[in-house]
């Protein structure tokens, strides 16, 4: 096969690709242009945070005179994204390919095929290292002198700087995709192994960079006043190659620009060629199931009510999905961190410790406002609450086993109400080690009653809101998780309503406890969760009497 | 005559206007395995899924053993089982363990549920794979799980959506005689299936459907004639052939 026709290959694999983005986008044959709107116009917003807080970053470091550690930081930043990336996408873009069957029976060669499924990966790393690193180059050069050469140099060693950790990291990847799918939560394993591998990557640098100076840099440098110098000595024992991206920016070292690019093109180039030499066995270890094991018989277990089978049920599939779990579960870990943090240190001492960001009170103001405090406290329960709504998409995730829900013999009550109760259960235990650190430290037993109340109410009104919704329109046909669990409409509206309803309720029981007294703002922090759960119920209940399949179910 | 266990009445489905199945009328008696058969597209998933209570009818009604399937849902689908053609069921769960769920949601008691999923599994050489997780299995594998737990509740009505689809040729014979002998002892059957062949051999009735609408129906032997299923079907599909349709239906 002639380049020509190899190249002519690339790109139909390419389109597939750019396809099949807009696919897990939502915009299917014309229509979900609005969801294809509405992805855009969030990709604008969380580039234009990123660009300010880079931005941010940046004259920071130039105001306390850091600027000449920005060059190394930059390169270390679009490293990082493109890690980062490559991590969440890889298995299943470019090994562990539901399609690969389909892919490796046309008549193209392999290497474009790795090539097409790498290079959209390397191109998004490359556009998150320049969005994340202009900003701070543009800081740089607000205090350095920018000349053509260094602009020219900063601009490539942006678009290089992610390419040789996305190889590095799709080699890793693969190693740990390769491991985990031989245990039955794969997912899980996946989890932990690669913050493992973080972890064990920044140690493991931070030691190498101190064995081989023989002294901490970072603390001899600061000791000497450069602060400069200390940052970049720490970001470049984090990451060496960033060392010759900043003396190439910084100093117009041509070695040091050669050295980076031959590196950074190198590297993807070796990897690409190796995996294409090993596609199929690189699959083939990525896709492989759970290692048989000689068990002993399986055994059926008693009988259990229908509702009590599906709760369960419910439970073992948040258990087998670590990024359903986590996503749906935050609030409740927060909840129990904060409630945790309070029960070792004390509210007071959070307080004027600074820690809890917006806060800035001392010991007498603490005290005078005692009363707007135990005001406050039951809605960052009540918060935490209303952002854990496992049952949020809790329909949609039945997807193609949605069949299984429809025939079955129970009301669609049922159904929905396991899905609640697997919530509530997780959110219960939640709220009940939470009310027992709080009790634990000597918090009053009624505030501790409105923080249970104020969590549970929340989270039975919101999460019950979500599945309304979710139940009334549900998507059977995402293609990622992700659509339903963090981009469906029904997280956003549970998730985002809980949030301004705990913030607005808690406002209203801060003024009310100034205004009024404290009876007041216990009246509100008890019955207004309760009226919370209570609507939140009658809108599920409202849905599971029209039953299943209901209006909305796209025929 | 005995009361049909299946009765589908003037059965319509309309999708945003587009009509997929019109003015369908079928019936299947207690003892009858009915074969259910059209080309791509036909309208045999779609009635198939109105039967089992997972898509609501446009019109018309669908009931089992007199149970109204949109009036009375849980009632009747106590008296069904579904095997459809995909059988998706969730990944999380070990054999066992949704075989457990089945049995749980439709009331299953545990000691008749160990003695039918023992004997339908090693029936299906399915035994020694209920411990493994279903994400395991392969499509014939999910295949005969959920024939397993279809079967755990002894329904009197079984609907199954091309069934042989992914079966190997002993499973495939297994699945053969276990819906005799569900017909048998007084079971109905109905299953939709592009295999010809076997719906000659097992079915008593077959029903034909093209473009949404019933053109043959009866049992086997008087819908074919002295030519082949496949001869007969041929020729009712084929679009030219609409006064051999008209001839056919009853």
């Amino acid at each position: 096969m002639t380049s020509h026709s190899r190249g002519r290959a690339l790109v139909p694999l390419l389109s597939l690709q750019a396809r099949s983005l807009l696919y897990g986008l939502g915009f299917r044959g014309g229509r979900g242009r609005a969801r294809l709107f509405g992805a855009a116009a969030l990709v604008v917003l969380l580039a234009g945070m990123a660009v300010a807080s880079m931005w941010l970053l940046g004259g920071s470091m130039v105001a306390v005179g850091a600027a000449g550690a920005i060059p190394a930081l930059a390169a270390l930043a679009g490293s990082l994204a493109a890690v980062a990336l490559v991590f969440v996408k890889a298995p299943g873009t470019v090994f562990g390919c539901r399609d690969y069957d389909l892919v490796a029976a046309l008549p193209v060669p392999v290497r474009t095929v790795v090539l097409a499924r790498t290079a959209p990966l390397y191109g998004f790393g490359v556009a998150l290292s320049a969005l994340l690193s202009a900003p701070l180059y543009a800081a740089y050069f607000t205090s350095a002198p920018a000349s053509p050469a260094a602009v020219a140099t900063a601009a490539a060693v942006s678009v290089l700087a992610p390419l040789a950790p996305a190889a590095v990291a799709t080699l890793v990847s693969l190693a740990l995709t390769s491991v985990a799918v031989r245990f039955r939560h794969a997912g899980a394993v996946q989890l932990t192994l690669s913050a493992l591998f973080v972890v064990a990557v920044v140690a493991g640098s931070l030691a190498l960079g101190r064995a081989s100076s023989g002294v901490d840099d970072a603390v001899a440098l600061v000791v000497m006043g450069d602060v400069a110098g200390a940052l970049s000595a720490a970001v470049t024992s984090a990451y060496p190659p960033a060392a010759w991206a900043a003396a190439a920016v910084r100093e117009g070292s041509l070695a040091g620009l050669l050295a980076f690019a031959a590196l950074s093109l190198a590297l993807p180039v070796v990897v690409t060629l190796a995996l294409a030499a090993r596609y199929p066995h690189a699959n083939a270890v990525a896709t492989s199931g759970p290692r048989r094991r000689a068990r002993p018989a399986a055994t059926s277990r008693g009988a259990v009510t229908p509702l009590r089978a599906l709760t369960v049920k419910e439970l073992r599939r948040i258990g087998s999905m670590p990024f359903y779990a986590l996503n749906s579960c935050a609030g409740l870990i927060l909840m129990v961190v904060a409630a945790g943090a309070i029960a070792l240190f004390g509210a007071d001492a959070l307080l004027t410790s600074g820690v809890v960001d917006g806060v800035q009170l001392d010991v007498q103001a603490v005290a005078a406002m005692r009363a707007q405090i135990d005001a406050a406290l039951p809605w960052v329960f009540g918060f935490c609450g209303a952002m854990s709504l496992t049952a949020g998409p809790a329909v949609s995730l039945e997807a193609r086993a949605s069949w299984l829900m429809l025939t079955a013999p129970v009301g669609a009550g049922t159904v929905l109400g396991s899905k609640l109760l697997a919530n509530l259960v997780l959110g219960g235990a939640a709220v009940a080690v939470s009310a027992v650190a709080l009790l634990a430290r000597g918090t009053a037993p009624l505030l501790v009653l409105q923080c249970v109340v104020a969590a549970v109410g929340m989270l039975t009104g919101f999460a019950s809101v979500a599945l309304a919704i979710d139940a009334s329109r549900p998507n059977l046909s995402w293609t990622t998780p992700a659509e339903v669990v963090k981009r469906g409409l029904p997280m956003m509206v549970g998730a985002l309503g809980g949030a301004l309803a705990s913030l607005g309720l808690g406002f209203l029981s801060v003024t009310a406890a100034g205004t009024l007294g404290p009876a007041a703002s216990v009246a509100i922090n008890l019955a207004a969760p309760a009226a919370c759960a209570f609507a939140g119920l009658a809108a599920l209940r409202a849905v599971a009497r029209r039953g299943l399949p209901g209006p909305g179910w796209g025929e | 005559m005995k009361a049909p266990v299946l009765d589908v009445s003037h059965y319509r489905k309309e999708y945003r206007g587009k009509v997929a199945v019109r003015d369908l009328s079928l019936s299947v008696a207690p003892g009858e395995i009915c074969g259910f058969i059209g080309h791509n597209g036909a309208g045999k998933t779609t009635l198939i899924r109105s039967v089992v209570g997972a898509q609501p009818p446009t019109s018309g009604e669908v009931r089992v053993c007199g149970t109204d399937v949109w009036r009375e849902p849980v009632a009747a689908k106590r008296l069904m089982a579904y095997v459809p053609d995909n059988p998706d069921v969730y990944d999380f769960l070990t054999g066992i363990q949704y075989l457990d769920l089945i049995a749980d949601v439709f009331g299953v008691g545990t000691e008749e549920r160990w003695r039918r999923a023992g004997e339908l599994a090693g029936r299906l050489e399915l035994s020694d794979a209920l411990g493994d997780p279903v994400s395991a299995y392969s499509h014939g594998m999910r295949q005969k799980l959920v024939l397993t737990g279809a079967l755990l509740h002894d329904p009197a009505l079984l609907v199954l959506d091309e069934p042989f689809v992914g079966l190997d040729p002993s499973a495939s014979h297994e699945l053969k005689a276990i819906l005799r002998e569900r017909a048998d002892s007084g079971g109905a059957v109905f299953f939709s299936s592009h295999v010809l062949e076997v719906v000659e051999k097992l079915c008593d009735t077959v029903a034909v459907i093209r473009r949404g609408e019933l053109v043959a129906s009866g049992p086997t032997d008087e819908v074919r004639g002295s030519a082949s299923l496949e001869d007969v079907f041929l020729e009712l599909v084929d679009e030219k052939n609409d006064f051999v349709v008209a001839r056919r239906t009853r």
